[in-house]
């Protein structure tokens, strides 16, 4: 039996991302998980909680799954992202906070505020910068973005607050 | 990411794939033609 899908157009969430520089170019990191987003390739989720010896009793499943906490996560609001986007404070060091929003599809879980996914790709990309010298390394790291083939732009956002205020403009 | 708590669960497949590169080798719809020839109908012999 052949099941229809329940949608065909993909769920579009907020998140947060790291800018990581590694081998010569730029790509997109998650915050929590030591995975890369390839560019021009979708992302599959793979639940990392088998791997922890204290999950090991959870049967191998695909994510997401609602016994588990697996799964590509995006947020309903950017306030909700923004919460989880390195570079804030402002003068944090260490990898660029990149924000924007991400197409999520396959096997969906919606919650209250936002949703897991098994599948995801970035839809629209804001580097995060709070001014002076990063500003000109934001812009290189922006540049390199766009191998992701997807609008990328800069933000001067000195707050989680000014970059909701901005991108809600 | 603290998301709340589960709703409901569901399916997506997008018609158009929401990644670029597989966007553009996806099939462009088909231009709409002429309509094809109404051919008459062949006589039969009585």
């Amino acid at each position: 039996v052949i099941r229809a899908p329940d949608y065909c157009e993909p769920v579009i969430g907020w998140r947060a991302w790291r800018a990581v520089e590694s081998g010569g170019e730029i790509y997109l990191a998650s915050v929590f998980h030591r995975v890369r987003w390839p560019f021009l390739d979708p992302l599959a989720g793979s639940c990392k909680a088998l791997r922890a010896p204290w999950r090991r009793r959870h049967e191998r499943h695909a994510p997401p799954s609602s016994d588990c906490l697996c799964g590509i996560y995006a947020a309903s609001t950017l306030d909700v992202a923004c919460a989880y986007a390195p570079g804030f404070p402002p003068c944090s060091p260490g990898p660029y906070g990149v924000v924007g929003t991400v197409a999520l599809w396959g096997d969906v879980i919606e919650h209250t505020e936002g949703w897991r996914g098994s599948f995801a790709y970035p839809a629209r990309l804001y580097v995060l910068f709070t001014g002076g010298r990063r500003a000109e390394h934001a812009s290189r790291v922006a540049a390199s973005l766009e191998r992701y083939d997807v609008p990328v732009d800069t933000l001067q956002a000195g707050s989680r607050c000014d970059a909701v205020e901005a991108l809600a403009a | 990411m603290k998301i709340g708590t589960e709703k409901r669960r569901y399916t997506v497949e997008p018609v158009r794939s929401p990644v670029p590169r597989e966007r553009e080798a996806e099939p462009r719809p088909a231009a709409p033609s002429s309509p094809a020839p109404v051919r008459e109908p062949a006589k039969t012999h009585a």
